[in-house]
């Protein structure tokens, strides 16, 4: 949590220093798909992840010089929960909330041509599980679908490029590859089992952006 | 004792029942027949002998005005539109009178017009189909008459049909004049008619008419059709048939009166309203009873109440549009019975059909038992119970309901007994309008001799079967057409199946797949899927043909019917086509057999072998696919029959060989044969003394023909009756853990070693039965594990729990202990709630008294029950969410804010004090005396409510609300603690 918190600050600042300069904003849409986790243990072993599902979000960026810009994200993913083992799959409903700031870099800025870029940054990301409870899930001796709500710093890497359109109008295709740790309260081992690791939510993304 | 003679002489001097529901209208005349026009609010009543047409007020009851008609309406209809009134008048003289048969329209849109049509043969009956048409029955033909145009058109001819000719002699009514009936299906796409020879079904899209001959004795009274909505069945006399005239029940023994009775269907509520009146008694004069009208399921003619009615039926009954009033043609002239509103009607009910005293080894005071008295409705009736054996005592004997009776019986005055007595409270009550069953009270006294533990079955039994390949028997109720499925682990009921009117016996199929029933009163046989207990289609038999008993070999299905005709049969029945043909002869012999004819097979399909009451016995060879053997070597036969693997037989007392030739006599001085059963080349029997008291269990050698080892039961076998002199009521179960025998109170269970010599009961350990560890409490349930504990496994359901069962009973310190289970390893009760500290437990069994067993009984010892279960998981600590109702697991976590419930045992004494054994009363709760503290994680939680579980016996509850900042984790501590006792469980909490 204390690295979160820092990621955050960081973000915040870094947008504090470009406020002077040119803004966008605008609206993403795609879908998102995550890794899965091994849980192993004494009772066997089992796959823990997260059911793919759409994502949506905004993003508002600025220019800071030539081949910098700066946008901070906020993105909504529908990450239903799953358990699978031997042929038996358990889900869960389930959402999850990133927050985050990236540095894009353009290699090759242009002006009216499209405008490929990297992005690096950090943030938070809220796990939540939203299934209805009940006191016997299938595979509960490898892990339990909760529904509760968990926070893991969040590192986003990804690439894509802004077509303009318009002066004032960009098409925006993107890729992000969110890493988290993966949420241990979300998705609880059971007694004598053990999950964990790190966990990726791949999520190709297209939007429109408007600059002024 | 002089002053308690003087009053119940009192109480059965003044009526028991003046009440009566529904109110007689009188019309001056006698009824032939009602339509019911509830367009306009009226109710038509046809004056047979004032020539009239009455018009009863649906509002009031009242007579307003009446037609006069030509003379003698005998049959009313109402077109479909509401329109037109058609009048059949049976006037039918005989020369020099002048005949005036015809048909009368009166178009009811336009008063006072009415036109009449001559007709040349006497109209026997009227009704329209849904296509404005009305049916017209007379003696010779099939019309259909078009109200509209007042055309009429032959469709059919009737065959043999006589009608009677007037005047008749006196003391004869319309439906013995007319003898006919015709009724239309409420959906109006069919019409069904009964009259002194023919039923038929009138098909109104087709046009078609099927009639079908019959005859029948008694006569099919009374002479009254209903249809359901569909047409799918309809009642005629004392038959429900399907639309095909399959007679699926009937009435059981019908006096056959044409003009007392009547029924309708009432296909929203599954039900038949019916008086169908029986013969007086046997051998007397077919005269009506007390005018009683019944309420059946409309399936199987099941009975579920009733009602006293102010006089008898007469002919037709409609019921209105809701299904609220039921119009019916009755001896004044109209009867309305409001039976919509039956709930706000006087009526009595009791919570229990028997109340059960069972002979106690540890005890010989005076117990009680309660008796919930309730007015269905939820209305003040008044009531006496009045028992009609001495040393039964009814306290608050009359009242209002809802009461709470105590029925308190003295073993000592039945101590001489040595089995079963059943004494009868019967009802009186000035208001209720209903005649409630009498209450069965029954009484065991037992000796430490008598072996057995009896299950209380109410009803009349008629019939057992063990599954031979599931863990399972079967029993036959005959009053309420069921099948009692019972698990032979626990002797407890898992499934009840429905039969046809008055099951009789069962058989399963050879290959195990399926449990046919015979019936008395039903021309098919039911039969059942034994793995999904569901219902097939069942087995249609020839017209007349009342399967009674069935029997299933390897080779053919058997079954020996009951037949409306000059012979009773046997038939096969061919069970993939489901019908039955009766056989054209049994090999060389006639078939015809005697009515009391019953069927069983051997257990390896070989043989089925069938025993009659005049002393015949038969034996249909399954190898040769004939009856091979037949001999008469008796002057009559009753009780027991079986057939064994090993080609040994048994009927009454007398072993038969391969060839039925009796090669021996049971002894016979034990008492009227009840049941027997081989078992491989061994057998049981059981036997009824003839002065009531204890019956008898016995092995038998069938080889050497010797009884040994008579033992005397908990309670007597039944036996037959003269309808049915052949009984079956022992079954050998599949898993050989015991026998079942059919008896008094219900079903015994013997083990099958229940003659051998019984070891003491020895106690090893006694713990809580929540978590099963050592701390107990007053009122706390315990588990009681060692060895000899009982000689069967019994598990009970009766409240408050019986302080003896099976053949077990227990003391702490010198108190009575309830009991919940027994087996020979474990026992399960509940602790008095006036003992503590250091205790002395005892058990005594058939066997003897164990050695004392001494405990400390703590004030408080809370443990929480691991019975709770999720999916296959079992052994969950019953701890409850209330946000969902759902066990706390894992996946079911706590979450704060959350309020649980904790289910346990070993809180102690309560205010208010509860009798051990007792279910808890909600109101007021019994909260404990010791409040417990409810910890997690070391965060104390608010206990809203800690005392017993309302409606359940040593069980109690604990209602705790979790903070918002209760501690998270996958496993945190969850501990209660009570008067220096606690117990700690293990729970995941998450935000």
């Amino acid at each position: 949590m204390p690295a979160a918190f820092r990621l955050c600050l960081f973000s915040l600042l870094l947008a504090a220093l470009c406020l002077a300069q040119p803004w966008e904003i605008g609206g993403v849409g795609g879908g998102g798909f995550l890794t899965n986790a091994s849980v192993s243990g004494a009772a066997g072993s089992a796959l823990a992840g997260f059911q793919p599902g759409a994502a949506i979000g905004a993003v508002a960026s600025h220019n800071v010089q030539k081949h910098f810009s700066g946008e901070i994200r906020y993105t909504f993913l529908q990450s239903g929960l799953k358990l699978s083992s031997g042929g038996t799959a358990v889900n869960f409903s389930g959402v999850a909330h990133a927050v985050h700031y990236d540095v894009l870099l353009h290699p090759r800025p242009r002006r009216g041509a499209p405008l490929p870029f990297l992005a690096l940054g950090g943030g938070v990301k809220v796990f939540r599980g939203t299934g209805p409870e009940a006191s016997y899930q299938p595979l509960h001796q490898y892990a339990y679908l909760t529904k509760t709500q968990q926070v893991e710093p969040l590192i986003s890497a990804g690439a894509g490029v802004k077509i303009p359109l318009s002066p004032n109008l960009f098409l925006r295709a993107e890729f992000r590859d969110y890493l988290t740790p993966f949420p241990t309260q979300v998705i609880a081992a059971a007694p004598g089992e053990k999950v964990g690791g790190w966990l990726h939510n791949l999520v190709p993304l297209v939007g429109l952006t408007f600059a002024f | 004792m002089r002053f308690r003679a003087a009053f119940v002489a009192l109480l059965l001097s003044i009526p028991a029942w003046p009440a009566t529901f529904g109110t007689v209208v009188p019309i001056g005349g006698h009824a032939a027949d009602i339509a019911l026009d509830e367009a306009r609010g009226v109710l038509y009543i046809a004056n047979f002998t004032a020539n009239r047409i009455e018009l009863l007020s649906l509002s009031d009851h009242a007579i307003r005005s009446s037609m006069n008609v030509a003379p003698q309406p005998g049959a009313l209809a109402l077109s479909p539109d509401g329109q037109f009134l058609l009048i059949a008048h049976f006037a039918n003289f005989q020369p020099p009178g002048t005949p005036a048969n015809a048909l009368t329209v009166v178009n009811l849109n336009a008063p006072g017009t009415r036109q009449t049509f001559t007709l040349g043969s006497p109209p026997l009956g009227v009704a329209f189909g849904n296509d404005g048409l009305a049916l017209v029955v007379t003696t010779d033909t099939f019309l259909l008459f078009d109200p509209v145009s007042g055309t009429t058109r032959a469709i059919d001819t009737v065959e043999g049909v006589t009608a009677k000719t007037l005047p008749v002699p006196p003391v004869n009514f319309p439906p013995q004049i007319i003898a006919a009936a015709v009724a239309a299906a409420p959906d109006g796409r069919s019409i069904y008619g009964l009259t002194d020879t023919i039923r038929f079904r009138y098909d109104v899209p087709s046009r078609q008419v099927r009639s079908l001959g019959y005859t029948s004795s008694p006569p099919m009274g009374p002479r009254v059709v209903s249809v359901s909505r569909d047409g799918s069945t309809y009642t005629a006399g004392w038959g429900l048939f399907d639309r095909n005239g399959v007679l699926i029940s009937q009435f059981p023994n019908p006096a056959g009166l044409l003009n007392v009775g009547s029924h309708a269907i009432d296909s929203a509520h599954g039900v038949i309203y019916a008086q169908i009146p029986q013969p007086a008694g046997q051998g007397a004069a077919a005269t009506p009873g007390p005018p009683v009208l019944d309420i059946l399921d409309a399936d199987n003619l099941a009975p579920r109440e009733r009602l006293r009615l102010p006089e008898n039926l007469a002919g037709r009954s409609i019921l209105d549009t809701a299904g609220t009033v039921l119009y019916a043609v009755s001896d004044s002239g109209a009867l309305i019975l409001p039976v919509g509103a039956l709930a706000k009607a006087h009526r009595l009910a009791a919570d229990q059909e028997d109340l059960v005293f069972r002979g106690n080894l540890c005890d010989r005071s005076v117990s009680s038992r309660d008796l919930l008295v309730t007015d269905p409705g939820g209305g003040a009736t008044d009531f006496t119970l009045v028992p009609d054996t001495a040393g039964v005592n009814v306290s608050q004997s009359s009242g209002s309901t809802p009461a709470t009776v105590h029925i308190s019986v003295d073993p000592n005055i039945f101590q001489n007994q040595n089995g079963t007595v059943t004494a009868l409270l019967q009802w009186r009550s000035a208001s209720a309008v209903n005649l409630p069953p009498p209450v069965r009270v029954l009484i065991n006294t037992r000796e430490p001799d008598q072996r057995g533990t009896f299950v209380n079955v109410p009803g009349q039994l008629v019939d057992v079967l063990a599954d031979p390949g599931r863990n399972r028997f079967y029993i036959l109720r005959q009053d309420k057409n069921q099948v009692l499925v019972f698990d032979t682990a626990t002797n407890a009921r898992i499934a009840t199946l429905r039969t046809a009117n008055t099951p009789t016996q069962m058989a399963i199929t050879f290959d195990d797949k399926y449990l046919l029933i015979g019936h008395d009163n039903a021309q098919i046989a039911s039969v059942y899927d034994l793995d999904s207990l569901q219902p097939q289609m069942p087995v249609i038999f020839p017209g007349g043909h009342y399967p009674r008993s069935v029997a299933a070999s390897g080779r053919a299905i058997l079954a020996a019917c009951r037949v409306a005709g000059p012979v009773h049969t046997i038939d096969r029945v061919d069970l993939p086509a489901r019908t039955a043909t009766a056989l054209p002869s049994l090999g060389v012999y006639q078939n015809d057999v005697n009515i009391s004819t019953v069927l069983t097979a051997a257990p390896n399909g070989s043989a089925i072998l069938a025993a009659m009451a005049d002393g015949t016995v038969l034996l249909y060879d399954a190898t040769a696919d004939t009856f091979t053997a037949e001999r008469k070597d008796f002057e009559s036969l009753a009780g027991a029959y079986a057939a064994s693997s090993y080609r040994q037989f048994l009927v009454d007392h007398y072993l038969l060989n391969a060839s039925l030739v009796p090669v021996g006599q049971l002894d016979a001085a034990l008492g009227a044969s009840s049941g027997f059963v081989f078992v491989d080349q061994s057998a049981f029997r059981t036997s009824a003394p003839s002065g009531g008291g204890a019956g008898t269990v016995q092995r038998v050698d069938p080889v050497n023909v010797q009884g040994v080892r008579p033992t005397r039961m908990v309670e007597a076998p039944l036996v037959g009756t003269t309808a049915f002199p052949f009984t079956r009521t022992l079954a050998a179960l599949m898993d050989r853990s015991g026998i079942v025998a059919l008896t008094t109170s219900g079903f015994t269970v013997l083990p099958w070693s229940y003659d051998s010599a019984v070891a003491p009961p020895q106690i090893f350990q006694v713990v809580n039965a929540a978590d099963f560890t050592a701390p107990v409490a007053p009122g706390g349930l315990i588990a009681i594990f060692g060895a000899q504990l009982s000689p069967v496994n019994q598990a009970t359901s009766e409240v408050p729990l019986p302080t003896a069962l099976g053949e077990s009973c227990l003391t702490v310190n010198g108190v009575l202990s309830p009991m919940l289970f027994l087996s020979p390893s474990q026992v399960n009760a509940q602790l008095p709630f006036n003992v503590d500290g250091d205790a002395t437990l005892l058990l005594r069994t058939p066997g003897g008294v164990s050695d004392s067993f001494h405990l400390t009984i703590l004030p408080a010892a809370p443990s929480v029950f691991r019975s709770g279960t999720a999916g296959p998981d079992t052994g969950i600590a019953t701890v409850i969410r209330a946000a969902n109702w759902q066990l706390v697991t894992g996946s079911n976590p706590i979450h704060p804010e959350d309020e649980i419930i904790i289910y346990a045992t070993g809180l102690g004494r309560t205010s208010p004090p509860v009798e051990a054994g007792t279910p808890a009363s909600g109101d007021p709760p019994s909260e404990v005396l010791i409040p417990p503290a409810v910890d997690l994680g070391g965060v104390g939680l608010p206990v809203s409510y800690a005392g017993l579980a309302p409606g359940q016996v040593g069980v109690y509850q604990i209602r705790a609300s979790v903070p918002y900042f209760a501690p998270l984790g996958m496993s945190v501590p969850l501990t209660i603690s009570q008067g220096g006792s606690s117990t700690t469980l293990f729970v995941r909490v998450v935000k």
